[in-house]
């Protein structure tokens, strides 16, 4: 045995031989999401396993996830078993849309949709502020996207990172790394993105309207509402009932009182556990020669102009519903009908005080904040229909 | 010849690609209707939502208010005394506890409690849920 043919052996299997600089540069940006998940607690729960996703399937020779696989037109799901590595086997849960619908059910099992109901003109702003998914359609095409590709980007205005996985590993599968990325860090980024927007939008006044408290909701109307909702939404849009059926199934399982086992294991353990799988299979996506790409940098900026497009939108009428109802509504909590629970609406809250101290808007935004997740759900739907 | 058919397939392959890649391309006005159309339904459905969460409310509200109109008129329920229902299971002969110790239970309008015996027996007070109520005791069986 020749020792010198070992160690040439050695060295030619391990991964320093193999690394290409795309790899090598891969790694640095998952560290340095790390260090943004970690010390500056940006959506830790998720990037973290982003972040360590994108690590490991950039380790060259790892053969932990297999893109190739996964951008065949007919995928064969038994290969995938045979061949595929630990993260292909995980990734089935993204492909097949199970992740962002059982997440979609832990997140309606940790709302109260109560503010929502008890002030049902807010869901005026949740619709508007999905604003920014549109436009960024539209600049989309414009710089060059196919409409699939189009619809995936504009997602990420919706600031809802499981619906924008969803309508992406659909549509654009090919982009689901950039745009899962994009659409996590800027939902962490919120409390930075927002403020400048809303002041920029608002006058001193506005910002200092006190809104009268809220009625309390009744329990029969808080078990009504996951259901109709059901009924309503996934009438108009089929393709939604899979996002939204579990959103309102898990809020059905928190509100109807008979459940609370399954509401708590649905809220904790499982949403613990698929976010662990949903946010290492989505990392580990974002592959070197994929993701350094002029179209990356692109989708970063438009998912930004996204954000701020969807902001906009719900300041925009939360002025015209000001307004209308002679100074009772603060525009503020418009921004938060961006989605992203409950962070948008902590921001107009924040904002809020900050012009008048006396001020609290946390349980009225969360009135637009919640039927966000709606719009952008019913948005996605939308898409799907169009383009899937 | 081989190779010449396989550049003639692949390059077939690729125009198609092209052309497949260029029907997906979508021109301004079809982006903007798509757009405009988008957000209507956005718009359209959680206004439909918004109607229907204000009307079942109304409903609700309006239910639950007419009950509590008949109701108020209705004389105030007499306190005591409140009849004990057999069974009426004590751990322990009442007569042998002490005062404000006892734990005693006694069914009252259908519903056990546990209660705190002040006086014996055959009419004494109870504490239900911290209100002393004047009971008439009917029988009384021993664990």
């Amino acid at each position: 045995m020749n020792v010198v043919e070992i160690l040439k052996n050695l060295w030619e299997t391990s991964g320093f031989a193999q690394a290409t600089w795309q790899q090598l540069v891969m790694i640095a940006i998952a560290c340095l999401l790390l260090y943004l998940g970690i010390v500056k607690k940006f959506e830790p729960l998720l990037l973290v396993g982003i972040a360590f996703g994108m690590l490991i399937s950039n380790i060259p020779g790892s053969g932990l996830y297999h893109s190739e696989m996964w951008l065949q037109k007919d995928i064969s799901y038994g290969q995938v078993l045979k061949e595929g590595g630990l993260v292909d086997i995980m990734y089935i849960g993204v492909k097949t849309g199970l992740y962002p619908s059982l997440i979609f059910m832990g997140v309606g099992a940790m709302t109260d949709f109560g503010p929502m109901i008890a002030n049902a003109k807010s869901m005026i702003m949740g619709a508007a502020a999905q604003l920014g998914v549109y436009l960024a359609f539209i600049l989309a095409v414009v710089l060059g996207f196919t409409g699939n590709q189009a619809a995936s980007i504009g997602i990420i205005g919706g600031a809802d990172g499981p619906t924008a996985i969803w309508l992406t590993k659909e549509l654009a599968p090919e982009l689901l790394a950039p745009i899962a990325v994009a659409a996590y860090s800027y939902m962490a980024l919120i409390p930075l993105i927002q403020p400048p927007i809303m002041r920029l939008f608002t006058s001193k006044e506005e910002r200092c309207i006190k809104m009268d408290q809220l009625r309390p909701v009744s329990k029969t109307e808080k078990i009504v509402f996951p259901i109709a909702v059901t009924i309503i939404a996934c009438l108009v849009l089929p393709s939604v009932a899979s996002l939204l059926g579990c959103l309102m199934l898990g809020n059905l399982l928190r509100e109807c009182g008979v459940t609370d086992r399954l509401s708590d294991v649905v809220q904790n353990a499982l949403m613990n556990i698929v976010t662990i799988f949903l946010s290492i299979s989505v990392g580990a996506t974002a592959i070197g020669s994929n993701f350094l790409a002029l179209d990356t940098i692109k989708i970063i900026a438009l998912g930004l102009l996204a954000f701020c497009f969807s902001t906009a939108g719900g300041l925009i009428f939360g002025k015209i519903m000001c307004k209308v109802t002679g100074g009772k509504i603060n525009p503020l909590i418009g921004s938060a009908g961006v989605s992203a629970v409950p962070m948008a609406a902590r921001v107009s809250q924040m904002e809020g005080a900050k012009a008048n101290p006396s001020n609290f808007l946390l349980m009225h935004a969360m009135g637009p904040n919640v039927s966000g997740v709606i719009g952008s759900a019913v948005a996605a739907g939308f898409l799907m229909a169009v383009f899937g | 010849m081989n190779k010449l058919l396989v550049l003639a397939a692949s390059s077939a392959e690729i125009a198609d690609s092209a052309a497949s890649t260029a029907e997906e391309r979508l021109g301004m006005v079809d982006a903007l209707s798509i757009s405009g159309l988008g957000f209507g339904i956005v718009f359209a459905v959680l206004v439909v939502l918004m109607v229907f969460i204000t009307v079942m409310s109304a409903i609700l509200r309006a239910g639950k208010k007419a009950p509590k109109a008949e109701k108020a008129p209705a004389p105030a329920k007499v306190e005591a005394p409140v009849k004990v229902e057999a069974p009426v299971a004590a751990p322990a002969p009442v007569a042998s506890v002490p005062g404000g110790e006892a734990d005693m239970f006694v069914t009252v309008n259908g519903k056990k409690h546990a209660v705190c015996v002040e006086e014996k027996i055959p009419r004494f007070t109870v504490t239900v849920n911290g209100k002393a109520h004047g009971v008439d005791v009917e029988s009384v069986e021993e664990e």
